[in-house]
């Protein structure tokens, strides 16, 4: 048997291994290699620079936590920046689990920035509802909320939410929605079009949302832990993202070689079949 | 520090819980296993507990409590109602076709929904397709956006043509198209494949990173 046909034959569980270690070693040891900014994560980071002081941003948790390595880095880096500049966060969430997890996320940064809950920020969560919940928030923001945030808290009451009547261009600079499926970035584009749309996408969604791009129907996108890494290394707070690209690009390059090699063997044994 | 630290508390629990079920899902790349089924069982389990809480929580409670007993709209009463003939399904024969009517009503309010709300993003990516096909700068021809206006009207046209069925396939300029269109899907496929595998990387990190950094204490 050549070693052509011994690798079509290869258990797979070899190459897992090899994965494995391809993609913990340089978490170990890092290597470094150069993250590029893309001009779409550029365009979030500018429009932030250029955001009159104090404006309101809405955040769209639109994922579920088992996405949140693609998704969190962003998240936090905007968020540095967004407090940096001092400008004011509403998060609220079309998966309850993204209420839930970013939740988490953002009242650690407004903590680490020492941002007041109610005035610099607010989180007001899931409702049930699905579209015509969605669609609702575009006339009447805090009745779509029945009038509460994710805690309980009367919207009336807090200084940052009192006043934002609808979820509009009037009342929020615009919306950062954090996606890894339905409902989420479409929503927007279809239900909401006129509110200026930022997203953060995972990686598998992006070639779906790149068409949107295109029309301006979305203004930014980053996409997966690179878009992450990209914003970190924009803002000057390198995490998590930055941190992971070394292995990314080994896994990458594994993959590349091994669909090379691949197809090398299949083009090999398939002559050596017709040759018999 | 050391992964023992904190022994116990909740934090420990949290950190092990999740590095025992991380570990217990990858074992399925080993092969199928009583502990990757213990651990697909109790994420099943704990969702739908989940889903059931919020349900109640976000749904029936707000309805029942607040819409209903709180501020008089009774007309809830007949929304559960309709709502609850979607169980005849399950009781006598006689009375199944009564499920029909929550579901009619679910598809015309969607459907009704989409067309109403569905043309505007459709015609603004219809419209995008209008490509400028001979780009120029300050009066100046620019080479690559002009390039680039051209693959995106080709790619259009060719793909469009691949998928009319309608057109016939021994007419050579409509084969020619279908097969560069054709082609070209394929580029997209490859795109949307590329990133899939960096997607699907990024989960093993999240977790590689959690077992490192959170469980083992190594790096971070």
């Amino acid at each position: 048997m050549s070693i052509w046909e011994r690798f079509e034959r290869i258990n797979p569980r070899f190459i897992f291994l090899l994965m494995l270690f391809v993609l913990i070693t340089p978490m170990i040891r890092p290597i470094g290699l150069p993250v590029y900014i893309t001009p779409l994560t550029q365009a979030l980071y500018d429009w932030v620079e250029d955001l009159p002081p104090g404006s309101v941003v809405l955040f769209d948790s639109a994922f579920a936590p088992g996405s949140a390595s693609e998704i969190e880095p962003t998240m936090r880096a905007l968020l540095h920046h967004l407090f940096q500049n001092d400008h004011k966060v509403v998060m609220m969430a079309q998966w309850e689990l993204g209420a839930m997890h970013s939740s988490t996320v953002l009242d650690e940064l407004a903590a680490e920035y020492g941002k007041e809950y109610g005035v610099d920020y607010a989180n007001v969560g899931w409702r049930a509802g699905s579209e015509n919940w969605f669609i609702g928030l575009r006339d009447d923001f805090i009745g779509g909320m029945v009038g509460v945030d994710m805690s309980g808290n009367d919207l009336t009451e807090m200084p940052l939410t009192r006043d934002l009547a609808a979820v509009r261009p009037e009342y929020f600079a615009g919306v950062v929605c954090f996606a890894s499926g339905n409902p989420g970035v479409d929503d927007w584009v279809t239900y909401n079009p006129n509110m200026p749309l930022f997203v953060q996408a995972t990686a598998v969604q992006v070639p779906t949302y790149m068409r949107f791009v295109e029309t301006r129907q979305i203004e930014a996108l980053l996409s997966g832990q690179a878009g992450g890494a990209q914003y970190e290394q924009l803002v000057g707070q390198l995490g998590e993202a930055s941190r992971l690209m070394d292995p990314q690009g080994a896994g990458h390059l594994l993959i590349i070689t091994l669909m090379i090699l691949g197809n090398i063997a299949f083009i090999v044994n398939s002559k050596k079949r017709a040759a018999k | 520090m050391h992964m023992f630290e904190g022994f116990l508390s909740a934090d420990w629990w949290q950190v092990w819980l999740g590095a025992f079920f991380t570990l217990a899902v990858l074992s399925f790349l080993y092969k199928e296993n009583a502990l990757y089924r213990f651990a697909e069982h109790t994420l099943v389990g704990g969702y739908v507990a989940y889903r059931v809480v919020i349900l109640w929580d976000n749904t029936l409670i707000p309805r029942l409590r607040d819409n209903m007993v709180r501020d008089g709209q009774w007309i809830y009463l007949f929304v559960l109602f309709v709502g609850l003939l979607l169980y005849t399904r399950y009781g006598p024969s006689q009375y199944a076709w009564l499920a029909r009517y929550p579901i009619a009503l679910n598809v015309g309010y969607f459907v009704g929904l989409r067309m109403a709300m569905l043309p505007r993003p459709t015609m603004v990516q219809i419209t995008a397709a209008f490509r400028n096909l001979w780009v120029t700068q300050d009066g100046s021809f620019v080479f690559s956006a002009t390039v680039n206006e051209w693959v995106i009207f080709i790619t259009t046209l060719t793909v469009l043509s691949y998928f009319m069925f309608t057109l016939a396939r021994d007419w050579r300029p409509t084969q020619w198209s279908g097969r560069l269109g054709r082609y070209l899907l394929m580029v997209g496929f490859g795109a949307s494949f590329g990133n899939t595998i960096a997607g699907r990387i990024t989960l093993f990190l999240g977790r590689a990173d959690f077992l490192l950094s959170e469980w083992l204490k190594i790096g971070g």
